[in-house]
């Protein structure tokens, strides 16, 4: 296979909406990050049980897809809540073990029980823009929309505008509401917070349930990438989340959309062009999660607050 | 000592107890806090007056008795005193840096349902203008000066009964901290606001307050009104430099 | 103090004596597992013995060093697919490749440890976690010989099994059918040895401590001149050879590596049995790697039976159980097994600390109850409890319940207290004799020793019984 330039649109694409989906998740990471300085290593987990929650609901239950992943957006947001009521609030936030050994612990169970209950077969999840209305120009029958001449897919043009539309909505949640104005309280300055009066607990809650739900979205958004839904669906979603997440600074909100985006590209771009240049040879699915590897790396090196995150003086 | 010295009293502290972990900080103190006055409490390093700040708020492990106006509220979480009309302004300022000056302000009346907070808005960027200025600017960018302020009038939104303020004067100079004191007095006089400050310039905390109390080792060792203690050889010595 | 069992001096006579006793428990239980369990049953304490020694490495980072590592899986795979290849590709002989191991670990610890080491914050844990993720898919490269080396999808296997050489047959259970796993047991238990020897060693050193106060209070280390990122990516570069190390065992042990068996919830397992033996603790990691071993095991039998669906071998009850515990543990018991089993064990003996003069610092009192002592009531009580204990275990071991039958196993195993009521029972007659104790403790203290005797010799015998059934005794080569 030769390295063609015609084909980098495609790639680019591809890139764009499968970054669009990391960033989703790394959004969720760092929602918590932000509040408590914790990585929750349960995100993923959580996203495939909201995904699940879709899958029941929709495929089995005959709902509406849409009203399906609304339900189980708020379903998770209240496990969220939940989990942060019953497992993370006895801790300490300033000792990261407990709390890291607890998500780990969900991340065993919530798997173990989905895997349990469903199995670990993909099972097939209705993709939200396999429908396309009639308007959408189609290239023989195909999906697609025709952009510099090559082919962008309704489908990540669907994710683009339900992730701007979920991002606009947060923007509102946390910069015209008073949860949110709290809850940004709380990541600032948590003692100054109860100061004020701001419910620290309820307020972490509430982070956790957004963050739910944005990790419900972003699995039900990378199901029909997969194939599927299936109870292993966000291990590796989850890396590249977090190489998102870190290339994005971990506690910018903007930052982690854009750094999921920027994985996503290199991803699809750098990783494809290294594959066929260097190796003449695609080595997709192998050197692709290298690749979030060597990025959580390389921003360590050059740049451990990420692109947009603050540095933080620690005082002797 | 507590007998009823005051004709009103703000907020009743008795036989107060505060430790951090096996470290006992304050070993029972008991004071008053006459209403619509200021009190100050004054003491070295480490003789506990933060801590006591902190105590009355449930900011650590305590035991005693506080009770403000006639409630009682030394089993009250420190959010929900809050809503009972005691704010409290920690010392090093605690704005949120990244949040704006207008956002703070906003944070500041997270406890009210009513829908004066805008007025209140004006009311205190008119005594404190430049925060006005800077309503877009994040807190972190304030100087330490403007952060006292916006700390202060981020307090008031809360529209306290009685206001807690620790050092308000720490690592300010000495002309802002003037400034900032008058306005201290103003906002007594004007609206009547009870207050408890802790200090450490004893000058300037004696020329404001009505009342005073000195701690030493988790201890009232003094207490009297501002005159009195003025004139008292032991405080001249220790705390006023005379 | 009052409430133990037996209070003796620092480094006295008596505590000697107390620590001998504490050493042939150990010693027994080590000699006995090659002889008394069955081969596969060996396999299993080897695969224990190697996931306590990764146990280790991990401890020296999250218990020791206050850093959150998730990704020591790739460390042990790293060893693993280096000794594989060295010894099957190159004809290495094990104890050759020991040192590429330790300095191949040593530098993907720097390579990994460096960058994330050098700020402050959960990044360790970050880097870690996608480093397991990470590696399972490194192995199967086509390029760079990769795949060759590592056998790709297929693994790889070494054809040349690990069987004692004739001078060595003497080690006990080392023969004939059960011989390679007995004697690859005690490879592994000469290596963990002389991996803990040189893990007391380290932390006892100037940099050792270094590494301690990190942990302890950050800022304050690096007032007093420890360079943080240097200290930690050490720390963390020696843990990750150690790794590399059980890597090595375990290719040694199993002949066969895959890059399946080096995933991310291998990672799991071992902060899992970090948790459950101790963090911060030596004996942790082995205790650890025990229960995550033989708790694996136990939930493959229970989900077997039930008609739960499994996937390789461990099913998903495993990994439920594995979460709650770790969760459980977590807000119960922080400080792991390790914690609980000093909190017995202080009760049955308190040491007494010095003064540097060398003078108790308690009371002697305090020491020595005199003609107050109620030990010999305790030791009678103990030297009782055993036997009955272990009847009510033989009967509940025939109840079909794997729940029961683990209880069972833990009442039977009181049975073990026997020598220590037996022993307590010889000193109060003594002290007797000396005059210090009233005519009273006589008849308890006799009781607990005759009957701690019998217990003793009960175990004995078993062992030897045991040994016998399934090893017979004429096999034994006795020269």
């Amino acid at each position: 296979m030769t390295w063609n330039f015609d084909i980098l649109p495609d790639f680019i694409f591809n890139g764009l909406s499968l970054g669009a989906i990391y960033g989703t998740v790394a959004l969720a990471l760092v929602l918590i990050f932000k509040a408590t300085t914790l990585i929750n290593f349960a995100t993923g987990e959580l996203a495939m049980l909201g995904a699940f929650l879709v899958y029941v609901l929709h495929m089995e239950q005959g709902l509406w897809l849409w009203l399906s992943m609304l339900i189980a957006m708020a379903l998770s947001a209240g496990l969220g809540v939940l989990i942060e009521r019953t497992l993370t609030r006895p801790f300490d936030p300033s000792d990261h073990l407990p709390v890291v050994l607890i998500t780990l612990g969900l991340f065993l169970i919530i798997n173990a029980v989905a895997g349990d209950i469903w199995n670990y077969q993909v099972r097939i999840l209705s993709n939200p823009f396999g429908q396309f209305p009639s308007w959408v120009p189609s290239v023989g029958g195909d999906r697609f929309i025709m952009v510099f001449g090559s082919r962008l897919k309704y489908q990540s043009l669907g994710i683009w505008v339900t992730l701007a539309i979920a991002l606009f909505l947060l923007g509102l949640i946390l910069n015209r509401t008073k949860a949110g104005l709290a809850f940004r309280a709380v990541s600032s300055n948590v003692e100054s917070a109860r100061l004020v009066g701001v419910h620290t607990g309820r307020t972490l809650g509430f982070g956790w349930a957004i963050a739910s739900a944005f990790g419900t979205l972003g699995a039900v958004l990378v199901a029909p990438q997969l194939g599927g839904v299936n109870p292993n669906m966000m291990a590796t979603i989850l890396i590249y989340a977090l190489a998102g997440a870190a290339l994005g600074g971990l506690d910018s909100l903007g930052g982690a959309v854009l750094g999921g985006i920027l994985v996503g590209l290199i991803q699809a771009v750098a990783v494809t062009w290294v594959g066929v240049v260097v190796f003449g040879q695609l080595y997709m699915s192998i050197l692709q999660l290298a690749a979030a590897f060597i990025v959580i790396l390389i921003v360590l090196l050059f740049r451990p607050s990420g692109l947009f995150g603050t540095r933080r003086v620690e005082r002797v | 000592m507590v007998d009823d010295v005051f004709d009103e009293v703000g907020l009743k502290v008795e036989n107060l107890h505060a430790s951090y972990g096996a470290v006992e900080v304050l070993r029972g103190l008991d004071f008053e806090v006459p209403a619509k006055g200021v009190s100050v409490i004054l003491g070295a390093n480490g003789a506990g007056k933060t801590t006591t700040l902190r105590a009355i708020c449930n900011m650590c492990d305590t035991s005693g008795t506080v009770t403000l106006g006639d409630e009682d509220i030394s089993r009250t979480g420190t959010a929900e005193i809050v809503r009972k009309g005691m704010v409290h302004v920690p010392q090093g300022r605690g704005t949120f840096p990244e949040l704006s000056t207008m956002d703070n302000l906003m944070v500041g009346a997270y406890t009210r349902k009513d829908n004066e907070i805008k007025d209140d808005v004006d009311r205190w960027f008119e005594i404190f203008p430049v925060l006005a200025e800077r309503h877009a600017q994040m807190a972190g960018s304030l100087s330490g000066g403007e952060q006292q302020m916006l700390a202060v009038a981020r307090a008031l939104m809360a529209r306290p009964r009685l206001l807690l303020l620790d050092e308000p004067s720490l690592g300010l100079a000495p002309l802002i901290i003037e400034d900032l004191f008058e306005r201290f007095i103003t906002l007594n006089k004007e609206t009547g606001l009870t207050m408890l400050i802790v200090e450490q310039n004893a000058n300037l905390a004696l020329d404001m307050a009505q009342y005073g109390y000195v701690i030493e080792s988790g201890e009232i060792a003094l207490h009297g009104s501002a005159e009195q203690l003025k004139n008292d050889p032991a405080v001249q010595e220790a705390y006023l430099g005379a | 103090m009052s409430g133990s069992l037996v209070v003796v001096a620092k480094n006295s006579a008596e505590h000697k004596k107390w620590k001998y006793v504490q050493w042939a428990y150990l010693a027994g239980f080590v000699l006995l597992t090659p002889l008394v369990l069955e081969p596969f049953e060996i396999g299993k304490m080897n695969r224990a013995l190697i996931m306590g020694v990764a146990i280790l490495a991990v401890n020296l980072v999250v218990g020791f060093n206050g850093m959150l590592a998730l990704g020591h899986s790739a460390f042990m795979g790293i060893g693993a697919f280096v000794t594989a290849s060295m010894v099957q590709d190159e004809n290495w002989d094990y104890w050759q490749v020991i040192p590429i191991v330790v300095i191949v670990g040593f530098l993907m610890g720097v390579i990994v440890g460096l960058p994330a080491l050098r700020v402050k914050g959960l990044y360790l844990a970050l880097v870690t976690i996608a480093q397991a993720a990470v590696f399972p898919t490194l192995v199967n490269i086509d390029e760079l010989g990769i795949a060759k080396r590592t056998g790709g999808p297929n693994g790889k296997g070494v054809s040349e099994e690990v069987i004692a050489p004739s001078y060595l047959e003497w080690l006990p259970g080392v023969d004939g059918a059960r011989g390679g796993s007995a004697y690859r047991f005690w490879i592994i238990v000469l290596m963990v040895g002389i991996t803990l020897l040189l893990v007391t060693n380290y932390l006892r050193s100037r940099p050792g401590r270094a590494v301690l106060a990190i942990r302890d209070n950050e800022a304050g280390a690096a007032v007093y001149g420890v360079n943080l990122p240097i200290v930690k990516t050490m720390n963390f570069a020696i843990s990750a050879s150690i790794g590399s190390l059980a890597g090595l065992m375990w290719c040694l042990d199993k002949g066969f590596v895959a890059g399946q068996d080096f995933t991310f919830l291998l990672a799991v397992d071992l902060i899992i049995g970090l948790v459950l033996g101790g963090v911060g603790t030596l004996q942790g990691g082995l205790v650890g790697g025990l229960f995550v071993v033989w708790v694996n095991d136990l939930t493959k039998r229970i989900s077997v039976p039930l008609g739960l669906y499994t996937l390789n071998g461990d099913g998903p009850l495993a990994k439920a159980i594995f979460g709650l515990i770790l969760i459980l543990f977590t807000f119960f018991a922080p400080g792991g097994i390790v914690s609980l089993g000093r909190l017995i064990n202080n009760k049955l003996i308190h040491i007494v600390p010095l003064t540097p003069s060398g003078e108790s610092i308690e009371p002697m009192s305090g020491f020595d109850p005199g003609m107050e002592s109620t030990r010999a009531d305790t030791a009678m009580k103990l030297s009782i409890a055993g036997p009955v204990l272990l009847g009510v275990g033989w009967l509940l071991m025939n109840v079909n319940n794997l729940v029961v039958g683990v209880l069972a196993f833990g009442l039977r195993m009181t049975i073990l207290l026997a020598p220590v009521a037996m022993l307590v029972g010889i000193n109060e007659l003594k002290a007797h004799a000396d005059g210090n104790r009233p005519d009273s403790v006589k008849g308890p203290a006799s009781m607990a020793r005759n009957l701690g005797a019998l217990g003793f010799v009960f175990v004995i015998g078993y062992a030897l019984q045991r040994f016998v059934q399934t090893y017979p005794i004429w096999d034994i080569p006795l020269i």
